[in-house]
């Protein structure tokens, strides 16, 4: 098992320690100081910068973030770091319940890809790093801001039932998670938009490039779940500009919910479409995966390699 | 250490005794200070709220301690007040009954609210107070901050502040706080000059609530509670509009009939745009028809919702009372055998100095008579010397110990000093 490997299994054994400690926290409030959580937590962060800073040293064939694997780390280690910001201030509530599983799904994810071994070819261009950038933090933020859209409206629904306080989840208030939406929400929408149009744009001039096909097939599930994803993003700024309530409330909490599931469906299609190892037969797909995850760096193969960087460019 | 509590509080005084004995910001300053001049070399703590009078005096000093006869002719002749008249209503507690005692009213557990956070401020107050007078000294700082640090335990360690038990509060502290993040921005609307809109008000303009508009049938009674909390007074007939622009509505008028039905506020409801709208109805009967809660973000609170609240917070605290009153119990006995330890502190350190001293001049002696020693053997030596000296002081230091943990043990000190002719 390489040093990389180990330190992950690390960082995700704190992240996993921290949700059932937060979860204990939100059972019984008085058994489980705020301080364990959270020094676990930096603990954990450390040691996933580490593992970000080790992957961008040794992988020096490849620039850090143009891969899934970088992508997924990062969009993790910052939903990681927000957990801290925001239980400094709002320690006794349940936003570690909801935000961990976030960080240890992205995890997972982390663990699933594979970094290249060389770098994409267009990579370093302006529509690329915009791209992954703007749908990054556009990622980050549609994250926190489905947390904050399902507290609010567990907050909400509390508060209308009149819920005894003994039975009650602790919560921020609403007009803090409504000011998280609706940044959220705002934010999001740019971002999203941004780094959707200029997938198109990329896989466009791709297809200028090669003359004939794009990286990506327009067919391929990523590039449809993306137009949706746009499409959804147009009618939020529809409801926005003309429909008043849209813009307060749990009307906004809805709105952060939904961005998440459509962006959950466009990551879940370019997850499922890369494919590691596309030579192998598919019984032995699972062997080849499972043994290329556990050994990073190997020699690089072209034809693999090619592969890795049209199924990689997935990401629309 | 020497302390001697006196006080009256809610539970054996009157509402009429406490208030001759109360002190205000300006009168506790003065007391202070005339306690300086009366009784230098001791210290004074005053702690004086709606509950409660309690003066804490200390020193180390048993010569200069005072008696709680003392300590209420002072608290008579500042107040004026006869001395018999007051002397048998007053609570007196000494050393460990006194640390006891403050500790359980710095947690609030012997507060009227059991569980309401604003007596430990008010405990902290009035220690500072007495810091800027030059009233405390090393007892008062030790049993002082003790408490502070006691009462954060409890805290901690139980659910018995979280709870609250009088209506306004719970409306506020468990309600409000959960709708609104802050209340300085958000415009206020008190329908009705009622007592229990007053005390609401009180609980939100403690929370930094500006924009305070009333609204009362007799305009008059409007701008009296209006002038009261720095707010503005508007006719009743413009009550539909000010509850398109409120953000939280406290309502306490005696009407028999709802002043706002439903079909009245679906009129203005299109106007708020869902915004949200956190009404009290502490009223009764209502004055909100009870449908208006199903409206978009409307929040609606009647005072039995309220109720049902308080009457659960107060089982709850009863339950964390045991709780808080082991960690009070651990605390004042851990405070009181550091206290004694500590007065112990000298005499060992004297016998160990005389000890050392008389062991030195005879290693000194010998070594001067045995010249020819190598260094293995004079190490050697030393750490014989050494050896002899702590096991013959194991024995006196060890029972001092033991006694210490009983009690400040100052015969066997002063025995101690007499046989081993130890000099202050």
């Amino acid at each position: 098992m390489s040093l990389e490997t180990k330190i992950l299994y690390l960082f995700f054994a704190g992240y996993l320690i921290t949700f059932l400690l937060e979860v204990v926290r939100v059972l019984s409030p008085t058994k489980i100081r705020a301080f364990y959580p959270v020094s676990i937590t930096v603990i954990a962060v450390l040691l996933h910068l580490a593992y970000l800073v080790l992957g961008a040293w040794q992988s020096q064939a490849v620039t850090p973030l143009t891969n899934w694997h970088d992508w997924f780390s990062l969009v993790a280690w910052i939903l990681a770091v927000s957990f801290l910001q925001l239980n400094y201030r709002h320690g006794s509530t349940m936003i570690g319940v909801l935000l961990m599983p976030m960080v240890l799904m992205l995890t997972v994810a982390t663990w699933y890809t594979e970094r290249p071994l060389i770098d994409q070819p267009n990579s370093m261009t302006f529509w690329f790093w915009l791209h992954a950038l703007t749908l990054l933090l556009g990622t980050v933020i549609v994250f926190l801001g489905f947390v904050a859209g399902v507290m609010y409206l567990l907050q909400r629904y509390q508060l209308k039932h009149k819920t005894p306080v003994k039975h009650r989840f602790r919560l921020p208030s609403l007009e803090w998670l409504e000011r998280i939406n609706i940044r959220s929400v705002n934010f999001s929408v740019v971002m999203l938009s941004i780094g959707v149009i200029s997938g198109f744009v990329l896989n466009s001039n791709s297809q200028k490039q090669t003359g004939d096909q794009p990286l990506l097939q327009w067919s391929q599930p990523v590039v449809w779940t993306s137009a949706i994803l746009l499409v959804w993003i147009i009618t939020i700024l529809f409801f926005e500009i003309f429909y008043r309530p849209a813009r307060q409330g749990q009307k906004v909490a809805y709105l952060t919910v939904g961005s998440f599931i459509f962006l959950l469906v466009v990551l879940a299609a370019a997850l499922l479409t890369i494919d590691q190892h596309g030579a192998a037969a598919d019984g032995d797909k699972k062997t080849a995966i499972n043994s290329s995850r556990m050994e990073p760096m190997r020699q690089p193969n072209l034809q693999v390699s090619h592969r890795l960087f049209v199924m990689q460019r997935g990401v629309r | 250490m020497k302390l001697e509590m006196i006080g009256c509080s809610h539970h054996q005084s009157s509402v009429k005794m406490r208030e001759r004995l109360a002190f205000n910001q300006q009168q506790a300053t003065e007391a202070l200070t005339l306690w300086q001049h009366e009784f230098p070399g001791t210290e004074l703590v005053l702690l004086s709220t709606c509950n409660r009078t309690e003066l804490y005096a200390a020193t180390n000093n048993q010569q200069t301690a005072l008696s709680h006869h003392q300590l209420t002719k002072f608290i008579t002749n500042f107040h004026d007040i006869s001395f018999d008249e007051v002397f048998d209503n007053l609570l007196h507690q000494s050393d460990q009954q006194a640390v006891k005692h403050l500790f359980t009213v710095a947690a609030s557990l012997d507060s009227m609210v059991i569980g309401e956070a604003q007596i430990l401020s008010q405990v902290k107050g009035a220690y500072e107070l007495a810091t800027e007078n030059c009233c405390t000294g090393p007892v008062t700082h030790d049993v002082f901050q003790a408490a502070l640090k006691v009462a954060k335990r409890v805290a901690h360690e139980t659910t018995i502040n979280e709870r609250r038990v009088s209506i306004p509060s719970v409306a506020v502290g468990d309600f409000a706080k959960d709708i609104f993040e802050r209340f300085d921005d958000k415009k206020i609307l008190v329908i009705g000059a009622g007592e229990m809109g007053e005390e609401t008000l009180r609980y939100l303009v403690d929370e930094g609530a500006k924009q305070i508009t009333v609204i009362n049938r007799s305009q008059i009674k409007a701008e009296q509670l209006a002038a009261n909390w720095n707010g503005k007074a508007k006719p009743w007939d413009s009550l539909k509009s000010e509850l398109i622009i409120a953000d939280l509505v406290v309502s306490t008028t005696g009407a028999v009939e709802p002043i706002i039905t439903f079909e009245e506020f679906q009129k203005i409801e299109h106007q708020r745009y869902q915004r949200p709208l956190f009404i009290l109805d502490l009223a009764m009967p209502r004055d909100f028809d009870p449908a208006i809660g199903n409206c978009l973000g409307v929040y609606l609170y009647c005072i039995d919702d309220l109720q049902q609240v308080c009457e659960e917070n107060k089982l709850a605290r009863q339950s964390e009372w045991s709780g808080a009153e082991k960690i009070i119990l651990e605390e004042t006995a851990l405070f009181m055998r550091n206290i004694h330890h500590r007065s112990t502190a000298p005499t060992i350190r004297q016998l160990r100095d005389s000890c050392h001293q008389l062991k030195t001049d005879e290693l000194k002696r010998l070594l001067n008579k045995l010249p020819d020693l190598d260094e293995r053997v004079i190490a050697e030596l030393e750490r014989s010397f050494d050896r002899l000296v702590n096991k013959m002081l194991h024995p006196p230091l060890e029972s001092l110990r033991d006694e210490a943990e009983k009690g400040t043990p100052h015969s066997l000190i002063k025995a101690l000093k007499q046989l081993f002719q130890l000099k202050d």
